[in-house]
C-alpha cells in the first residue's frame, strides 16, 4: 500500500531478515521510517510514532524476534555504531494475536490502512 | 567470600538464546542437588502436520522451523527425500548445495560470536552495551553475517527460509558470473574472520573440561556438510538409516523438547542412556584433519589443538569454523561450472529415507517415510539443540560446584554463559511434542 502511494519517491522494503539486515538497509538514507508490530498491552490496532533519532527505543514495546535481535536492538546497536540515520521514525501498530495463523485481525487491518496513509503524508510532507 | 550451602540460582528467560528458555539450579550442603535447563517455548507440531504433504514440500516446510538455520533444514529434508527415492545428487548440484551451507554457517556463527556471546567474556550485559567500547569488532562481526546472508540470498533466492531449494537440486542454478559476485566480498571475509579469531582468542575462558562423547558426521575427505557416516569419539560408526537404533528421544517434564541421548546398554543395562554432544566441538575434534592446513594453523594459533573439550572454547571453534566457511565457499566459487539442469529428477516412491547433515550448531538429523505417490506418511526430525539439552545440564551440574564461593550474581552469568556455549536454538528443539491429556 505505501508503495503504491509514494512509488517512485521512496524506496519501500519488505524487511525480513531482523536487526543486522535493517542496519544494511538503512545504510546511506537521510530519512527512514520502520514499521513494526508493537506488544504493548494498549488496545489492538492502536498506531503509535516514535522518533528514533531523538530518544532510545524501549526493547519491551516491541516483540523479540528470533535470537532476541529485533527492532528495538537494531536501533540500539545503530545508535552505538553510529550507523543511526538523521531521521528515524517508527510507526508500531499494536497487534492482539501473535500466535499462529494468516490473517490480521480487523483492528489491525485497519491500522495499517492509517499508517500508510499517516508515513505517506508524513514522507510527501518532508519531500516538499 | 564464604561458601553457601543452600542456594537457588534461577533464570526465569535467558537471554541471547534462541528462544524461550530458562534455567534452575538447586544447592544443597554445598552439593548440586538438581539443574533444569527448562524449555518453555510451545511445542510446534511440525512432524505432525509434515504428514500428508507431498515429499516435494519438506524443504519449504522445514525451512520454518528455524529463522537462523533453515538451510540446514533444507539440506537434511531434502537428503533424505533424495534417500527414500534412490536418488543421489553429485557434480556442480552438490557443491552448490556446500556453498548453500557455507553461507548459513558464516552468518549463524558470526551472529552467535559477537551479538550473543562475546558480551559474555568481556563482561557486557548485551552486544548493544558491548558496540559502544568494541564497534570496530562489532562492525566486523556484522560484515561478515551480511557475507553469509548474501550467498544464502543468491543461491537460496532469499536470506530467511530460502525459496531456491527442492529436492532434487535448485529451481534455478547460478552463472558463473553471478557466483563471481561473490568473490570481493568473500575475499574480505576471509580477513574479517581472521580478525575475529584475533580478537576471540585472547578472551579468558573458564578452566572446564568434560569428557564428551563427541558425535559428528565424518566424510572421507571433506569437513562434513550434507554427506558422510555418524561417528563418535568413542567409536560409532553408522549411517543415518541407523541413527534410531543408537540414540533415543525423552520427554523430560521440565522441558517441551524431546531430549535427546545414547542408548548405553554395555555401561547401564537395558533401557540406558547417557548424554553425548554435537555441534562445533564435536564436529572439530572429530574432523581437524579435514580442515585445511591454513585453518588448522589458525586454531593452533588461537591456542586450540586437535581436539577441544573445553565449552567455552566454543566460540573460538565457531570462529575457526567461519574462516573455513568462507575459504570454502572460495574455493568452491573459484571451481563452479553451471550444471546442465538446476535439479535431477526425482520420483517418489514408497519407502523410508534419513539424512544427517551438520547445523551450524551440530547434527540434525530427518527420517520420513513416504508413501508410492509421494504424500509423507511419517516425519521424525532430531534438532541438535534437543540433542545436547542433557549435555547442558551435565556441564552445568560439574561446573557449579567448585564455584559456590561466587556470589549469586556472579555465578549465575556464568552459568548463563555455560548454556550460550551451545548456541542453543530453543525453536529448533521445540519442533515436536507428543502431547497426552491425563484426565482425572
Amino acid at each position: 500500500m505505501v508503495r503504491a502511494l509514494l512509488w517512485p519517491r521512496a524506496r519501500v522494503l519488505e524487511c525480513a531478515g531482523g536487526a543486522t539486515a535493517l542496519l544494511e538497509a538503512w545504510q546511506g538514507e537521510p530519512v527512514v521510517v520502520v514499521v513494526d508490530a508493537m506488544s504493548t498491552g494498549s488496545a489492538a490496532g492502536t498506531v503509535r510514532r516514535l522518533d528514533a533519532s531523538r530518544e532510545p527505543l524501549r526493547a519491551e514495546l516491541f516483540r523479540g524476534s528470533s535470537h532476541g535481535l529485533g527492532l528495538a536492538e537494531a536501533v540500539e546497536l545503530a545508535r552505538s555504531l553510529g550507523q543511526l540515520p538523521p531521521s528515524l521514525v517508527i510507526y508500531g501498530i499494536e497487534g492482539t494475536d501473535f500466535g499462529l495463523g494468516t490473517r490480521l485481525s480487523y483492528p489491525v487491518e485497519c491500522a495499517v490502512r492509517e499508517a500508510a496513509l499517516l508515513i505517506s503524508e508524513e514522507l510527501l510532507a518532508d519531500r516538499n | 567470600m564464604s561458601e553457601r550451602k543452600n542456594r537457588n540460582i534461577k533464570v526465569a528467560m535467558l537471554a541471547r538464546v534462541e528462544g524461550e528458555g530458562g534455567l534452575e539450579v538447586r544447592v544443597r550442603n554445598g552439593r548440586v542437588a538438581d539443574v533444569k535447563f527448562r524449555i518453555f517455548e510451545p511445542p510446534r507440531l511440525f512432524e505432525a502436520f509434515l504428514r500428508g504433504r507431498q515429499f516435494t514440500e519438506a524443504p519449504d516446510i522445514t525451512a520454518r522451523i528455524c529463522g537462523i538455520c533453515p538451510v540446514a533444514y533444507q539440506m537434511s529434508s531434502v537428503h533424505a527425500m533424495e534417500a527414500a527415492c534412490g536418488v543421489t545428487v553429485d557434480g556442480p548440484l552438490r557443491e552448490l548445495r556446500r556453498l548453500l551451507y557455507c553461507g548459513e554457517w558464516i552468518e549463524s556463527h558470526a551472529l552467535h560470536v559477537v551479538m550473543l556471546h562475546a558480551p559474555d567474556f568481556l563482561g557486557y550485559e548485551s552486544a548493544i552495551h558491548m558496540a559502544k567500547d568494541h564497534a570496530g569488532q562489532v562492525a566486523n562481526g556484522l560484515a561478515l553475517k551480511k557475507t553469509g546472508n548474501a550467498i544464502v540470498a543468491l543461491l537460496g533466492g532469499r536470506e530467511i527460509h530460502p525459496i531456491n531449494v527442492r529436492v532434487g537440486g535448485f529451481y534455478r542454478t547460478p552463472t558463473k558470473r553471478e557466483l563471481r559476485t561473490l568473490v570481493e566480498p568473500l575475499e574480505r571475509a576471509r580477513e574479517q574472520a581472521l580478525a575475529l579469531l584475533t580478537w576471540v582468542k585472547v578472551f579468558e575462558f573458564p578452566d572446564f573440561e568434560r569428557d564428551y562423547e563427541f558425535v559428528a558426521l565424518r566424510h572421507p575427505q571433506e569437513y562434513p556438510f550434507n554427506e558422510g557416516q555418524i561417528v563418535s569419539s568413542l567409536g560409532l560408526e553408522i549411517p543415518a538409516a541407523e541413527y534410531e537404533r543408537h540414540f533415543v528421544e525423552e520427554h523430560a517434564q521440565h522441558s517441551n523438547a524431546l531430549q535427546g541421548a545414547k542408548r548405553a546398554p554395555v555401561e547401564g543395562g537395558p533401557g540406558a542412556v547417557k548424554s553425548y554432544l554435537v555441534g562445533p566441538l564435536a564436529r572439530y575434534s572429530l574432523n581437524f584433519d579435514r580442515l585445511t592446513p591454513a585453518v588448522q594453523q589458525a586454531a593452533r594459533d588461537a591456542g586450540l589443538g586437535p581436539v577441544c573439550r573445553n565449552p567455552f572454547h566454543g566460540i573460538l571453534v565457531r570462529s575457526v569454523e567461519t574462516l573455513w566457511a568462507v575459504e570454502e565457499a572460495l574455493r568452491i566459487v573459484a571451481a563452479y561450472e553451471p550444471p546442465a539442469a538446476p535439479a535431477v529428477q526425482v520420483e517418489p516412491r514408497a519407502g523410508t529415507g534419513a539424512s544427517a547433515t551438520e547445523a551450524p550448531r551440530g547434527l540434525l538429523v530427518h527420517r520420513y517415510r513416504i508413501e508410492a505417490d509421494g504424500s509423507i506418511a511419517d516425519a521424525k526430525i532430531i534438532p541438535p539443540t534437543s540433542q545436547n539439552q542433557k549435555s547442558i545440564e551435565e556441564d552445568l551440574w560439574r561446573f557449579i560446584e567448585p564455584r559456590l564461593e561466587l556470589d549469586d550474581a556472579t555465578l549465575t552469568w556464568q552459568c548463563e554463559q555455560a548454556v550460550r556455549n551451545y548456541d542453543p536454538c530453543i525453536s529448533c528443539a521445540t519442533h515436536f511434542l507428543k502431547l497426552r491429556r491425563v484426565e482425572g
